[in-house]
């Protein structure tokens, strides 16, 4: 889900960028104190997960972790995700510094997202349980959107969308899966001991 | 309580990641050249080979002078495209591309386009022999300087070859030890993780600052 370098045309770069920056911007002016902490964990988390990787026939994927990200952060997905992203790209050479604005957009926008799909549910009075089922769906989506934008961004760099965006699903949907359980497992623990943590209380 | 739940989490992904089933996705792009071919070999960051990627070598001008494919050792085989920097660019789908350059130098010290092949060794010998042959027929001294110098650059010829055949496997360590620099190591990530506690801690003083104001 990182691209690298050289891979894109100015244009779309520097779009990504231009959402990138507005993301930040919100996202920044939604970050309060308390807001920090769990800032920094989702972040490292986020930074750690790419390195969990899951094999998948010849080839394998690592996790992304964006949907449970939007799930406690909302709009603070943004600087999370650009942090950590930021960090992969000088530490471990992932992606690349001028693809950042496109990466983090294209990872952070599903978060977003998925954190309102579970502020939209509250409304109809669910128990733990069908939060957790809400979560966990959540935590799919985000993934697969996200692989969706980036099918969507290479073909801007000349690939064919079908093909691409076949690759990327085949590679994520395990990942979906298992990111699905991981968010379900996450909220229905989150609800029990520290439900204000999560993106609707 | 919480903390320590989270120092929990925090702590089990660390042995997710120092149980080396935690690789990453990037991929590397490894060139040297071996006579008159240049191998390059694609990893992944894991140190799996990346197989299938296209490959093309461009010259500084940014022509394409060749493309290709990785087998399934993640290597490509080519021929050098000339003496100068060579730019090798790979793309293995899903956004990973990686770039390296390369210096070649023709093999052969004559400066001509010659490459040291096999076919171009038996070349030389037949030349050598034909020389040799002509010498006992025609004028003896110019002829016996002829095939002496034809002797001379045969010898040369198969000392490079020789050699090249000799340094393959040191090469490829090379690369092996270059790919292996190159992975990601445990210190980066704790490295990352300071960087994150770091920016919090930032965060949290200018928030306290501002209360404080």
């Amino acid at each position: 889900m990182h691209i690298s370098e050289g891979v894109l045309s100015a244009p779309v770069l520097s779009l990504g960028w231009a959402g990138t920056m507005a993301g930040l911007t919100l996202g920044l002016r939604k970050m309060n104190a308390e807001k920090i902490p769990e800032t920094a964990l989702m972040t490292a988390a986020f930074f750690v997960a790419s390195l969990v990787h899951v094999p998948i026939g010849p080839s394998s994927s690592h996790l992304v972790l964006n949907g449970l990200m939007g799930l406690i952060l909302g709009w603070v997905a943004f600087p999370a995700v650009f942090t950590a992203l930021a960090l992969q790209a000088v530490l471990f050479q992932f992606g690349g510094l001028t693809t950042l604005g496109v990466n983090t957009f294209n990872m952070a926008i599903p978060a977003v997202a998925a954190g309102f799909f579970l502020r939209w549910c509250v409304k109809f009075q669910l128990g733990p349980r069908g939060y957790a089922v809400i979560a966990g769906i959540a935590g799919s989506f985000a993934v697969l959107a996200s692989a969706f934008m980036v099918a969507v961004t290479l073909s801007l760099a000349g690939e064919s969308f079908v093909s691409v965006a076949r690759l990327i699903f085949m590679a994520h949907i395990p990942i979906a899966v298992i990111e699905g359980i991981i968010s379900g497992a996450v909220v229905s623990f989150l609800l029990r001991v520290k439900p204000g943590m999560l993106i609707f209380q | 309580m919480n903390n320590r739940i989270f120092l929990l989490a925090i702590l089990a992904l660390f042995f997710l990641v120092n149980a080396r089933t935690a690789h990453a996705h990037r991929v590397n792009l490894f060139a040297w050249q071996e006579g008159d071919a240049v191998n390059a070999q694609a990893y992944w960051a894991n140190g799996k080979k990346a197989s299938g990627a296209s490959l093309q070598v461009l010259d500084q001008a940014g022509a394409v002078l060749f493309r290709g494919r990785t087998d399934s050792a993640g290597m490509c085989i080519f021929k050098v495209p000339g003496p100068g920097k060579f730019r090798i660019v790979l793309n293995a789908g899903m956004g990973h591309r990686a770039e390296t350059e390369i210096e070649c130098t023709l093999p052969g010290s004559e400066g001509k386009r010659d490459f040291t092949s096999p076919a171009a060794l038996s070349d030389h010998a037949a030349g050598a022999v034909s020389a040799g042959h002509v010498s006992a027929f025609g004028d003896a001294n110019s002829h016996e300087t002829r095939s002496c110098q034809a002797v001379m650059c045969g010898s040369m010829k198969e000392m490079e070859f020789m050699l090249d055949g000799k340094l393959a496997p040191v090469m490829a360590q090379l690369a092996a030890i270059r790919e292996r620099q190159s992975r990601i190591r445990p210190r980066d990530v704790i490295g990352g993780l300071g960087y994150i506690i770091g920016l919090a801690g930032l965060a949290l003083w200018a928030s306290a600052r501002r209360n404080s104001e």
